[in-house]
């Protein structure tokens, strides 16, 4: 079988991966990334439709009937299709313990020590707090609902450069305007020499020497056995191949890596039992509300995908944040049914009242959803060769949560006189979902950093414990919810690892002279 | 009424369940996976009418009816209503020819009259009904059609560019004009702000 042998293999392209694959190129590592989806150059391939054959091309899921979870699959992983809202956690994020009382983040490793990396990383994003005359509509919409009951919101921060307000930040933006990583650390990565291989999916690792722990000191990057292999293959001729490598980034993301290192668990023995677990689903709960006549006019399809406004009133009592948010049609439609609530009538998912629902959507409804330090406690589990199920206990203490952020979410919309819209999502065959059934873009955690490895998987620094070299620096790494959007975190963690692997290793080559291009001269 | 013999088949179900796109974006959560397998049931047609296979101006009508009662006020010469139903990407094109002869059924049963769209709406809407309050299977099915005639008629699948003008929604565009983006005056409604730069301390 053909071989590849690299000093540095980067799995996957997305926020976690793309850090470490910059700055160990720019210090001298030779680096491939492998990248399961494909190449995706935005004003080629984005598209502004709703089509479902474009989408899920790029968009996969997993779920059950409790959760369901939704990543990208491309180069850039999440990044083309995030709604580039950019926030922090907040320091009591990194609080958080488990029910033993045990921190749920390693020692030494809060919002202080991760400042100096959200500031790298909103600089390479020219992450902004949006002005106020750019909050799109159903933001100031948003911000009125808050206002009116004394609560407080604010601006939200974006990575975003020449927004032109097409409306279509999650199919794509043509016009360069939002920061994805093609932008930004890819092209300067690839600048640097990155080698990048796309439809390409690592399907499993293994050792290549018997006693990988007794490489743990050598730092001396040429002076490193090759010490992993990976079995690859080519997604669309299906070729196999293998790749042999002294040091592997994990950052084919929270789903994506576990899945890799479950597929693993055989050949890596010492992984231990926390991989696939402790997936944190960040409190996702929704609600939807029609405002009242007389009210400012929201507008669901005009201006950027995020409506531009979070509010931090209930975190520090219940540990919430609320932002609105902007489906489009299809995304309403194809995810719930949603029905007018009260009044007594025929308030069906079809019909006329669906459609005088519908022709509301525009203008009259607004969309709130909130995000929360739920407990790590979900999971993905490997059923076969290459199939996976994810599971959720919907403990009482969850249930407890979700009705409870609903109440304050419909409580929001009644106090402002508005309409509550009763939603209920549907799975994959139409129906109703039986019970509470979380759904979230922001999960993270499935191979989680910890002081030890009776508590996780990887070390502080995401080095995989009794594995030196292999790191997971993506959204498995994260070990708590962060009641925030999660890209910034997870790229900012990204950048943490990445400066300790520079930092920890030595390595006499230089990169290469960039050479101006006569562009650049021009 | 059809004789119908359902073949339940765990396999087939199973393989669709796990390679079925389930697509989700953050508040919307999109379930679109009934479009990548409409149902786990393989149903195996006896005596079923031919005239509805065969008579594709007659299936036509029906299910541009069956798309203007679930959405009235749709388009019903409009090209694309029914493209859906025929789109080889998604499973429920095999089951397409039986949708609408249960239609028939149903409308015969209940009205006397096999032809669906020659009936008035409340009595499609009530044939309707009594598909959804229908065995598991044939719920199924009707959950099914109603949700692929939405998912293609409000987002417009079959034309970026138009969108869909009954709910107003624009499709496809390359900017608006400041005034319908923004409020001049948004500074008025909007709420003291609790940082100083949107993140949270
Ligand atoms: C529609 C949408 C909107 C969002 N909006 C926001 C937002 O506004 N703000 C925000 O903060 N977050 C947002 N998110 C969430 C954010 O995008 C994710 O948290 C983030 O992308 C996760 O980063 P990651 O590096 O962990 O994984 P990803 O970005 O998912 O990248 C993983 C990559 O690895 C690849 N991969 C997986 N397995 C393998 C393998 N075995 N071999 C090779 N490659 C592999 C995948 O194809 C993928 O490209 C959104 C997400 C979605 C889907
Ligand atoms: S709204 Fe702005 S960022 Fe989003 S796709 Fe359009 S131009 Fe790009």
């Amino acid at each position: 079988m053909k071989t590849i042998f690299t000093e540095v293999l980067v799995v996957g392209s997305g926020f976690g991966a793309a850090p470490p694959a910059l700055r160990l190129r720019k210090a001298g590592f030779d680096v491939l990334m492998i990248e399961k989806g494909p190449d995706l150059i935005p004003e080629r391939d984005f598209r502004q439709t709703q089509d479902p054959k474009y989408l899920l091309s790029y968009l996969k899921g997993i779920g059950n009937d409790q959760l369901g979870f939704t990543y990208a699959e491309a180069l850039g992983g999440g990044s083309g299709f995030y709604e580039m809202i950019s926030l922090r956690a907040p320091s009591k994020v990194f609080q958080q313990t488990d029910n033993d009382g045990r921190s749920l983040w390693p020692a030494g490793i809060n919002r202080d020590v991760l400042n100096p990396y959200y500031d790298i990383a909103e600089e390479m994003l020219h992450v902004e707090q949006i002005r106020p005359d750019e909050v799109p509509k159903s933001g100031v919409v948003f911000s009125l609902l808050m206002k009116n009951l004394g609560y407080t919101c604010d601006r939200a921060p974006y990575a975003v450069n020449g927004c032109v307000g097409s409306g279509y930040c999650v199919t794509g933006c043509l016009f360069g305007a939002k920061q994805s990583l093609h932008l930004n650390y890819l092209p300067e990565a690839k600048d640097a020499g990155l080698r990048i291989l796309t439809d390409t999916e690592a399907l499993d690792v293994t050792t290549l020497i018997a006693h990988p722990a007794s490489t743990s000191q050598v730092r001396h990057v040429p002076s490193i056995p090759h010490r992993y292999e990976i079995r690859c293959r080519n997604t669309t001729s299906g070729e196999e191949f293998l790749i042999h490598t002294k040091i592997l980034v994990l950052g084919g993301g929270t789903i994506g890596t576990a899945k890799l290192l479950l597929n693993s668990c055989r050949k890596l023995r010492f992984l231990g039992r926390h991989v696939g677990k402790n997936i944190a689903i960040n409190g996702s709960v929704k609600a939807a509300g029609i405002v009242p006549e007389g009210f400012p006019e929201g507008d669901m399809f005009t201006g950027r995908s995020h409506p531009g406004m979070i509010s931090y009133q209930f975190f520090d009592s219940m540990g919430i944040t609320i932002s609105s948010a902007k489906p489009l049609p299809l995304n309403v439609v194809a995810s719930a049914h949603l029905t007018l609530a009260g009044e007594g009538g025929h308030n069906s998912y079809w019909g006329q009242d669906n459609v005088e629902m519908m022709k509301m959507y525009r203008r009259r409804m607004i969309v709130l959803y909130a995000l929360g330090l739920t407990p790590p406690c979900a999971e993905i589990r490997r059923t076969g060769e290459n199939l996976f199920e994810s599971q959720l206990d919907l403990t009482p203490d969850l249930r407890h949560y979700y009705k409870q952020t609903e109440a304050i979410l419909h409580s929001i919309f009644e106090r402002n006189g508005c309409r509550v819209l009763n939603i209920a999502n549907i799975d994959h065959e139409g129906r109703e979902y039986p019970d509470i059934h979380f759904t979230t873009t922001h999960m993270i955690g499935s191979c989680r950093m910890s002081d030890t490895k009776d508590n996780g998987v990887v070390n502080s620094y995401g080095e995989v414990f009794d594995y030196p070299g292999i790191f997971v620096a993506d959204g498995a790494a994260i070990p708590s919810s962060l009641a925030v959007n999660s890209s910034l975190t997870i790229l900012a963690n990204a950048e943490r690892i990445a400066a300790h692997i520079v930092s920890t290793h030595e390595h006499e080559s230089r990169p290469r002279i960039r050479m101006i291009t006569e562009r650049e001269l021009n | 009424m059809n004789q119908l013999e359902i073949q339940g088949s765990e396999k087939s179900f199973f393989e669709r369940r796990i390679t079925r796109h389930e697509f989700v974006k953050e508040i919307s959560i999109v379930a679109a996976g009934i479009l990548g397998g409409c149902t786990p049931l393989k149903i195996v047609f006896n005596a079923f009418p031919e005239r509805f296979s065969k008579d594709a101006h007659l299936c036509e009508q029906m299910l541009r009816a069956f798309v203007t009662t679930v959405i009235p006020g749709a388009v019903n010469n409009d090209t694309n209503l029914i493209r859906i139903f025929r789109d080889t990407y998604y499973p429920f094109c095999g089951y397409c020819d039986f949708f609408v002869s249960d239609l028939a059924a149903r409308s015969a049963n209940l009205f006397g009259d096999d032809q669906f769209d020659r009936l008035t709406r409340q009595q499609r809407a009530a044939v309707v009904r009594d598909g959804l309050d229908g065995d598991a299977t044939i719920e199924r099915l009707y959950q099914g059609a109603i949700f692929m005639s939405q998912v293609s008629y409000y987002a417009g699948i079959y034309d970026d560019e138009k969108g869909c003008p009954l709910i107003d929604f624009h499709g496809s565009n390359y900017g608006f004009g400041e005034e319908e983006m923004y409020y001049t005056n948004s500074s008025l409604y909007l709420a003291s702000e609790a940082t100083s730069d949107g993140n949270y301390s």
